[in-house]
């Protein structure tokens, strides 16, 4: 028989989608990561993408003989905070060349090769492995060339993906390509190729902020953008949907924040956090399931819809090509037992008035490739610079139970609102 | 009011949406029950929540066992496969074939001289077989750019123009 039938694609138990442990992210993404897919992952230092793959290892192969392999090309992960039940199905392999991991791949194709077929495969620091490379190309030519180094580059990746994609078809796994991101605005010339014409560089000598005509209009100040390493790198060009195509999705995973003022203390500048999950639609779509509010959409008042508590369905905020799903991981694993003792040293009032400052989130984002907007530029961007270099030291030094004491519901996609007043 | 796809043998859609895939799809198939479908794609791209909205699995059980998935990653591949689909239809068939310009590329890549060639055999073997009961549509998806062919320095046309202009009977811009 020619092909695979549906139905027994979906009615395998060994073609269940693997779950997040994020319910609300598993709903935009139709149920959890599918099998035979590519999925990227990115974000900034300490964001919390290696641990969200150990997570996607101890959520789904606590139990069962499927096995997984962890390939690490830039630093060791922390492999013990895997639980002792599903350690056992993980194999873990360092590999630090792109070459490397193409013949790798192509080994674990053999017919009759040493390894298990892996229902996982995390490749965690898959964009230092190709950037390192761009940049050993770029360093053997005389002179720089975007364009060579964009053709390199999307021929990397288009063989390595492929690659992938056909060991995901033959073995029915799922791959997880974990990538860092990267600030993109030093390259001036090449952003208007890449985004809408509403983006451009403030000239204020950094070269950091981006300003956003369109968030602009909306009274909205400038903005940071990072994306993807595997896009934003020595070779950017306007070819990458070459490769995109492999990737079934590209989730960037954010810190958010909260400055209202009406949530903090008084005097207090301090800057409340949580992350966000914004998943892209590379494909396009999801064009008709929802409108941006801030495509214009309005309330009966005339003014952008704002969503609050438990009642209202997730995606609070999305577009034609993302959605945005705050989420905050459970206990980093080995942390549970100094949350468990903090619980039990605080005493119950305070434990309540925390449970009080639970606040509906603000959001900020006003465009896709948008991080952050900051209201107050200077002082909020030193808080990011502070905070981003205390918690890059390990992807699980980011302590998650900073964001327990706001957000004591479990979905905190439920306490998401809209702000019409920024 | 759509045209029934039976009616033209060779279809060309730019960039249709999953609800759209989806809902010309279920058409098809839920018109007759002796109908398959056989999706192919480099990717696992069938818009499936879509296609369970308006074919639940519990009472179209049997429309999901003529879909067919099959995965292609380059034009020899496709050739192989569309060359076993073409001996082994018995039913009214429906053959959609989706991003056929990342199998070209991928062709591309491993070797420039005879990529047209097998796309020209795929794309002939594919009108050979085409008749009432054997229709194929060529999907490209939206949002992605489509490549000049470098081989036609005259006018560059993208792929889908190509094959919209030389082999479809119809294009649809959806």
């Amino acid at each position: 028989m020619v092909g695979v039938l549906l139905s027994q694609l979906i009615t395998d138990d060994k073609n269940l989608p693997l779950k997040s442990g994020i319910p609300s992210l598993d709903e935009h993404l139709n149920g959890g990561f599918a099998r035979r897919s590519i999925y990227e992952i990115f974000g900034p230092p300490g964001i919390g993408k290696t641990l969200f793959g150990i997570q996607l290892i101890n959520v789904n192969f606590h139990a069962g003989g499927e096995k997984v392999l962890w390939i690490d090309c830039n630093k060791a992960s922390p492999m013990s905070c895997i639980d002792s039940g599903s350690e056992r199905n993980v194999s873990h392999v360092f590999i630090h060349k792109i070459s490397e991991l193409l013949i790798f791949l192509q080994n674990l194709m053999l017919p009759d090769n040493e390894y298990p077929p892996y229902s996982l495969i995390i490749v965690d620091g898959f964009s230092q492995l190709l950037n390192n490379n761009l940049n050993v190309i770029s360093k053997r030519r005389e002179k720089y060339d975007p364009f060579y180094l964009h053709t390199v580059k999307c021929k990397n990746l288009v063989l390595l993906l492929s690659k992938m994609t056909k060991y995901a078809h033959i073995n029915n796994s799922t791959i997880l390509l974990l990538d860092d991101s990267m600030n993109t605005t030093y390259q001036q010339h090449l952003l208007s190729a890449l985004d809408n014409s509403t983006l451009g560089i403030v000239a204020d000598g950094s070269n950091f902020f981006v300003s956003d005509s369109a968030a602009i209009a909306q009274r909205r100040r400038n903005v940071h953008t990072l994306k993807s390493a595997l896009v934003a790198n020595a070779g950017m060009g306007n070819k990458d949907s070459k490769w995109e195509i492999f990737l079934k999705y590209r989730i960037g995973l954010f810190w958010d924040f909260l400055n209202k003022k009406s949530y903090m203390k008084k005097g207090s500048n301090k800057l409340y956090r949580t992350r966000v999950a914004i998943v892209y639609d590379l494909h396009g779509n999801n064009a008709e399931r929802g409108k941006s509010p801030r495509d214009g959409e309005t309330n009966s008042n005339g003014k952008r819809p704002r969503i609050w508590g438990n009642s209202t369905p997730v995606p609070q905020y999305n577009s034609e090509d993302h959605v945005v799903v705050p989420f905050q991981f459970p206990l980093a694993y080995g942390q549970q037992e100094q949350e468990q003792e903090q619980r039990e040293s605080t005493p119950p009032d305070l434990q309540a008035a925390n449970l009080q400052q639970a606040a509906p989130l603000h959001s900020p984002l006003t465009h896709p490739t948008v991080l952050t907007s900051f209201q107050n530029s200077v002082s909020s961007s030193l808080q990011l610079s502070s905070f981003t270099t205390n918690s890059s030291t390990s992807p699980t030094s980011a302590s998650p139970t900073d964001d327990h004491h706001l957000f004591p519901s479990a979905n905190a996609a439920d306490d998401v609102a809209y702000d019409s007043d920024v | 009011m759509d045209p029934p796809l039976e009616s033209t043998p060779l279809t060309v859609w730019r960039g249709p949406t999953r609800d759209t895939l989806a809902a010309r799809i279920s058409q098809f198939l839920l018109s007759d029950t002796n109908r398959e479908l056989y999706y192919i794609d480099v990717t696992d791209s069938f818009p499936l929540q879509q296609f369970q909205e308006r074919a639940p699995l519990n009472s179209h059980r049997a429309v999901y066992d003529h879909i067919k998935i099959i995965a292609c990653l380059e034009l020899r591949e496709l050739l192989q496969s569309v060359l076993k689909i073409t001996r082994a239809s018995d039913q009214s068939t429906l053959v959609m074939i989706n991003s056929i310009d990342t199998m070209f590329a991928n062709a591309q890549y491993r070797d420039s001289q005879t990529c047209y060639d097998v796309l020209n055999e795929v794309l002939l073997e594919l009108r050979w077989a085409s008749s009432p009961q054997f229709t194929t549509v060529l999907v490209f998806p939206r949002n992605r750019e489509q490549q000049p062919l470098k081989r036609r320095k005259t006018a560059a046309e993208s792929l889908d123009e190509f094959i919209g202009n030389y082999y479809a009977e119809r294009s649809e811009q959806m």
